[in-house]
């Protein structure tokens, strides 16, 4: 049973490692990297709104938040990267925490805005601490990251860390979507006051899978600021929540190889439709109208819809 | 005098917010949704009025109110092409959609348009007036007028015509309007474009003090959000309420603490009374918090 | 143990802007009754099931549950303290099979927390074990063990309430609360669900408070009822003394 259940999970592991194998040039591990820090972080995202129901529309936020952390920790005070990875994503989850307690009081559309304000704060203290941040213009001299002697400073070292980092945080959150939490979150989704009337704190939930999705997005946030080692805020405002949104979305909500498979499309898209370039939230605002219409599961969903089509079998509950 | 100037400045561009406060206000009661691709009404009301005053060359007034009447068609395009055919959807998926068609807009825009920020002239030069030892700019003079009468003209709307109370009536009770033979779906078409209208005059009124640009509409969207809720979300003389006080504190927390902050502390009140108030500053709780 | 009181409602008030939908009213279960809600439409009855659950606050007046002043816990709190219910209108989780509706209820026992949840430690390995266990266990006793995997919003109508009386009893309450559960069925099926209550009932020595339209269903389910009309009681007594109580003949035919 535990075999059949990590399957899954074994193939996006040796799909990790078959890429940098195949893919080998720069350009390709670079857009390679990218994908992954946004399965990262589409993958916590996945968690709050796809599985439990609630929308966040300042994720980038958190993002940027663990890139900050990250940058002025490495770069200001010089410390360990690892360190001050680990403490940006304490403080990520900390400050998700007390974000989270009146927060996820609000439900539908008022969630929506309130998230949607709290990215814009997050963004204006980014663009206005320019002291710390370097404000506007970006943050510029940010170490890569380094083990021991080893800097990870060429594509393919940067490739091998942010692939490990990204299986533990996929084995993770198959982990939260397996079980208990996870029939609770979904049940969330669908009908919160039914999984209120089963005795479950439904608000200690939500909280939960708030601080998780954003923990997860402020190590994508570190990894991101050791990649590119030049960061400024335009990385992490409004246009940046929405793309990861759309990734969720048109990957499939409420199921985890959605998102990344919406991760990953959206990552890749842009790379082969070069007019896109500035024109790219016209794709994403018709993405998101069209698969809202027509293909509400997104594409796992669709997937799912062709499967059951050959094999009427159920099979739903251990996904 | 600083203050004269502040207060003056803050209750103008409050009654602007006011104006995209009443847009959120029509939509909401008429379908229960909220617009957020509403600050993309603002955004066109202001980015058409330049294109058809700088690029078209129309007269200042006809260019204005062909800004403001684009900004109203947008609203009947996102309602039939988006919102209608999803009528029954989750919440979630209302927000969304409406996410969806607001960076469609702003992208079109840019893509029709330019990144640039553009200027309207004031409506009637720039000589200020003076007004209790303070210079007030005369446009902001015009905000504050012309937004008023609209919303007086709206209450007559709603008040004297047959078409106002259908809209009235639909949005106290849907399934008895639908009863008593009002075409819903057309109200909530009419709802639409009277509150891109608004929100487009919003933006049309505000650009020769604050420029204008592709990508205001987000946070324009969202402070006029802010003042509807501060006002009471739904409530039409909340809206009014709510607006001045958001452009009040704005229009402080520039000239006092900083003016990159202003947006962040506006911001910060609507989280306020979102956890603190949601039901706004008069009124009953009601609607999505338990 | 047989008369002791399981639950109290003392004296609730409950107003909704100007209308009074609750005045006054009392009542109690002893242990192992089932009591009867009556009323015609709009007398309260849905009310009153949601202060009792803690889903509404009451103006005033409080509820006892097992001796304690349950009238300000909130409703996962009280559910907690052994009060399960179902809702009026379905409230099945439609996307999920009818094993992971169960489940949902019986994973509310297990002890595993959130990290070993996060981390795959033993103890989730053992609470999926024991959800599973239970869930197949009350699937069985309502049975619907060939819906097993079946997404619970492509079950018929009659099956989803099971999934929801399934779902409730694997909390394993000690007071039921039944909103209307046979509305919507077919006379097979509401004997049936009939013998299957009684059935539960006696195994896991159930408590229940039933609110019903079908009058013969809760005549002959009920050992006592209470009749609500316009938020007051106005009779209470066994199923024949009620049939026969001319205030309550008036309040049906004046409806």
């Amino acid at each position: 049973m535990r075999l059949k259940r990590y399957a899954d999970i074994l193939i996006f592991a040796l799909l990790l490692i078959a890429y940098p194998l195949i893919i080998t040039d720069n350009y390709g591990l670079n857009v390679g990297i990218f994908a992954l820090e946004n399965i990262i972080t589409v993958t916590g995202l996945n968690l709050l709104m796809g599985y439990a129901g609630q929308i966040s529309l300042g994720h980038a936020g958190f993002v940027g938040l663990g890139a900050y952390i990250s940058a002025i920790l490495t770069a200001t005070y010089h410390w360990n990267c690892w360190l001050a990875m680990i403490t940006a994503f304490v403080l990520v989850g900390i400050v998700a925490f007390f974000v989270a307690l009146p927060t996820l009081k609000l439900r539908g559309h008022y969630l929506a805005m309130a998230t949607l304000g709290l990215g814009m704060i997050l963004y204006i203290f980014f663009s206005q601490l320019v002291d710390i941040t370097g404000g506007p213009s970006g943050f510029v001299g940010i170490p890569y990251m380094r083990f021991g002697s080893l800097t990870f400073s060429s594509y393919s070292t940067i490739y091998v860390v942010t692939a490990m980092i990204t299986f533990v945080i996929i084995w993770l959150s198959k982990n939260l979507a397996s079980f208990k939490a996870g029939r609770i979150f979904r049940a969330i989704h669908q009908d919160e006051e039914a999984v209120v009337a089963l005795g479950v704190n439904t608000y200690h939930y939500k909280v939960l899978v708030f601080v998780v999705s954003a923990v997860f997005a402020s190590i994508a946030g570190s990894l991101y600021a050791h990649t590119v080692i030049f960061i400024s805020p335009a990385s992490f405002g409004f246009k940046r929540s929405i793309q990861l949104v759309t990734m969720v979305m048109v990957g499939g909500m409420g199921n985890i190889w959605g998102g990344v498979t919406g991760a990953i499309f959206l990552t890749y898209l842009p790379e082969f439709l070069r007019i896109f370039e500035d024109y790219d939230i016209i794709v994403y605002g018709s993405l998101l109208i069209l698969v809202i219409i027509f293909m509400p599961g997104g594409i796992a969903g669709a997937v799912e819809d062709i499967y059951g089509k050959f094999k009427n079998t159920g099979g739903r509950e251990d996904r | 005098m600083d203050l004269i100037q502040y207060l003056v400045s803050g209750i103008s561009i409050g009654s602007a917010y006011a104006l995209i406060a009443i847009g959120f206000n029509l939509i909401y009661n008429a379908t229960g949704i909220i617009n957020f691709a509403q600050g993309e009404f603002v955004m066109l009301g202001g980015m058409g009025s330049v294109y058809f005053y700088h690029y078209l060359h129309f007269p200042l007034i006809f260019a204005i109110l062909s800004g403001i009447l684009l900004a109203g068609v947008t609203g009947i395009l996102v309602e039939r092409l988006s919102i209608r055919p999803i009528r029954d959807a989750s919440i979630l998926s209302l927000i969304i959609v409406t996410i969806g068609d607001s960076i469609l807009i702003r992208g079109i825009a840019m893509l029709v348009w330019d990144k640039n920020s553009h200027a309207l002239p004031s409506f009637s030069g720039d000589i200020p007036i003076r007004f209790l030892g303070a210079a007030v700019s005369p446009q902001y003079i015009w905000i504050i007028v012309v937004s008023i009468i609209s919303m007086l003209l709206l209450g007559g709307f709603f008040r004297y015509t047959i078409t106002g109370k259908a809209m009235l009536a639909s949005s106290v009770d849907p399934v008895a309007a639908r009863l008593v033979g009002i075409n819903v779906e057309r109200v909530t078409m009419y709802s639409f474009f009277i509150s891109a209208l608004f929100s487009g005059m919003a933006g049309a009124l505000m650009t020769p003090v604050t420029l204008t640009s592709y990508d205001i509409g987000i946070s324009l969207g969202l402070k006029g959000f802010a003042a509807a809720v501060v006002g009471g979300l739904g409530r039409m003389s909340g809206a009014l309420v709510g607006g001045i006080i958001l452009g009040i504190v704005e229009s402080f927390s520039a000239g006092l603490i900083s003016s990159g902050y202003k947006d962040a502390i506006t911001f910060g009140l609507l989280l306020l009374f979102l956890y603190m108030r949601p039901q706004g500053i008069v009124g009953e709780i009601k609607a999505e918090r338990v | 143990m047989g008369n002791s009181k399981i639950l109290g409602a003392e004296r609730i008030v409950k107003h909704f802007g100007g209308v009074k939908a609750l005045d006054d009213v009392s009542l109690s279960i002893s242990q192992e009754e089932v009591l009867g809600l009556i009323g015609p439409n709009g007398a309260g009855k849905t009310t009153l099931f949601n202060i009792i659950s803690g889903f509404i606050k009451p103006d005033g007046g409080k509820v006892i549950f097992k001796g304690v002043d349950i009238t300000s816990h909130p409703p996962h709190k009280i559910a907690r303290m052994g009060m399960s219910r179902t809702f009026q209108n379905l409230r099945v989780f439609s996307e999920m099979s009818v094993i992971e509706n169960i489940m949902v209820g019986a994973d509310v026992l297990t002890s595993a927390g959130f990290f070993s949840n996060l981390f795959a430690f033993p103890s989730i390995w053992k609470s999926e074990r024991e959800s599973i266990e239970k869930a197949e266990y009350f699937l069985e006793e309502v049975g619907l063990q060939d819906f097993r995997n079946t997404p619970a919003g492509d079950l018929p109508f009659g099956k989803m309430r099971l999934v929801e009386l399934a779902r409730a009893l694997v909390t394993e309450p000690e007071l039921l609360l039944l909103d209307e559960i046979a509305s919507g069925l077919n006379t097979s099926e509401t004997l049936d669900l009939m013998e299957l209550l009684f059935k539960v009932k006696e195994k896991h020595n159930l408590t229940i408070l039933v609110v019903e339209h079908d009058m013969d269903f809760l005549m002959n389910l009920a050992e006592r009822v209470v009749v609500l009309n316009f938020g007051r009681v106005i009779a209470e007594g066994s199923p024949d003394e009620i049939k026969k109580d001319p205030q309550v003949i008036a309040a049906y035919l004046g409806e």
